[in-house]
């Protein structure tokens, strides 16, 4: 099919979607507190924590008042933090969940994840995990500040790759110490059993900011996305790479992941901090875009009547993406891009492979 | 497109695939390959039981003492006595189901379904 047509195609789904703005994806910020100190961290947490976990009556309520007709069957609550794994409450969160008739999941670094962890979290319903390894041995551990968490994300990974019950996958911040060891890397998951790797980025915020060390060069970039497209070819590989949903990526779209570039922030995710702010992804600038509180507001009355500036994203054409020829397909990038009053997103995917592909 | 279309392009093998994503730092969807509805009556008199839980295990694993290692949670039955939800499923294997009831009127039972097509009725016994 002409890519013209397929995108034509594409874009008349994505406005389907967005009119439809189905809420099937919801994040809970369950704590703030982490046994790591990452230096991609957005959030900036540590594990004193300078807020107390939220109680999960707090998170029922809210979640009671989406009706139980609007729930999609695959309606999923994302655990994540912090570090979900320190709350104690977790199995009791995970039946409190499947009580209303929705999936949960869990994002992980994996550091507190056992055999006996396992068990006690698929006795709980648990549906999903995602586990982070960002690295071999000497790249995790400098990553994730804690000597030691390479080995005990490894155990957690072997554990989660045999489980074959549960969506699993490892995620992998790709940064200038780690980027030289993509291969070996790919090797030791696929030892591990892993069937699906997905790879990101970071963009300048929390740690991550002033830390060169974090961000790739354009060609850096560019390596990536071919490294990522050569792994992809092989359509028979027992380990599934692909590249995240965090920008659109030009002539890498489809070549990189299964489907093209659409943020779903606002559009089917949303997400509960931990300061009861209501929000699309938790990455997303809290003070901009934030579109009530489970405090003050219903959590589906705001999903159903806020979200504006996520469903309409006319506001973007600003700064470098006003005349952008491709703003219809990219729509100012992901929504955690925008921070701050800028009239830029803080990072174009599309410029890089753009600037920095000869052919293009 | 209307709401209509959507349903049946989610409901098409072909294209159930553009409703499958994950955000940019969360965890894949969760979506298992098989849809499963279960309804929980009373053998006594029929009437359907409400809050049982449903397990679910499709293979035999290595134990660790005092946990069950092997028992993945489905869901509670609703007022109606009915689950309808999704499963993981593991090829060459037949789900094993665990029915407890948590008002503890009736004997919990376990049974195994070799295809789990239409509603599965299961009919508990009074303790």
């Amino acid at each position: 099919m002409d890519s013209r047509l397929k995108w034509w195609l594409w874009r008349l789904f994505r406005k389907n979607e967005t009119r439809v703005h189905e809420l099937n994806y919801l994040f809970w910020e369950c704590t703030t507190r982490c046994n790591l100190a990452c230096r991609h961290c957005g959030s900036d947490c540590t594990l004193p924590g300078s807020r107390r976990d939220m109680p999960l009556e707090d998170f029922l309520k809210a979640l009671d008042t989406i009706p139980r007709k609007e729930v999609p069957r695959e309606f999923t609550v994302v655990l994540t933090g912090g570090e979900p794994l320190l709350r104690p409450d977790l199995e009791e969160i995970g039946k409190s969940i499947r009580r209303r008739g929705m999936g949960w999941s869990m994002v992980s670094n994996g550091y507190f994840y056992d055999r006996e962890m396992h068990a006690r979290l698929m006795r709980a319903g648990m549906g999903a995990l995602t586990i982070s390894l960002d690295g071999l041995e000497p790249e995790h551990d400098w990553m994730r500040g804690r000597a030691g968490s390479f080995a005990r994300a490894v155990e957690a990974i072997r554990i989660a790759a045999a489980e074959p019950r549960i969506n699993f996958d490892v995620v992998t911040c790709v940064n200038k110490r780690n980027i030289g060891s993509l291969e070996e890397i790919h090797a030791l998951l696929g030892e591990l059993g892993v069937r699906n790797w997905r790879l990101f980025t970071v963009i300048p915020i929390g740690r991550a900011a002033g830390d060169a060390d974090m961000h790739l060069s354009g060609e850096q970039f560019r390596a990536l996305m071919d490294f990522i497209t050569a792994r992809r070819k092989k359509k028979d590989a027992p380990l599934r790479v692909s590249f995240s949903c965090e920008g659109y990526l030009g002539r890498y779209e489809t070549r990189v992941r299964q489907n093209p570039y659409f943020c779903r922030a606002g559009i089917n995710i949303a997400s509960v901090l931990i300061d009861g702010r209501i929000n699309a992804c938790p990455n997303i600038d809290r003070e901009r875009f934030s579109q009530g509180n489970i405090y003050t507001d219903s959590l589906y009355d705001v999903w159903r009547n806020r979200f504006l500036p996520f469903r309409d994203r006319s506001w973007a054409r600003t700064g470098p993406c006003k005349d952008c020829k491709v703003f219809d397909r990219c729509l100012g990038n992901g929504m955690h891009n925008w921070h701050g009053d800028s009239d830029a997103p803080l990072s174009c995917h599309y410029a890089k492979v753009r600037d920095f592909t000869p052919s293009y | 497109m209307k709401n209509w279309f959507r349903h049946l392009l989610k409901g098409t093998t072909l294209t159930t695939a553009l409703f499958i994503f994950q955000a940019c730092y969360g965890t894949p969807n969760w979506l298992h390959e098989e849809n499963v509805e279960f309804k929980v009556v009373s053998a006594e008199d029929g009437t359907p039981v409400e809050g049982v839980e449903i397990l679910t295990r499709v293979y035999d694993s290595d134990s660790v003492e005092g946990v069950d290692l092997d028992w993945n949670l489905c869901g509670y039955t609703a007022e109606d006595g009915t689950l309808k939800t999704l499963i993981g499923i593991v090829d060459g294997s037949s789900p094993q189901f665990r029915f407890q009831d948590s008002g503890a009127l009736f004997s919990p039972k376990d049974t195994v379904i070799q295809k789990c097509d239409g509603t599965i009725v299961v009919e508990l016994q009074k303790k």
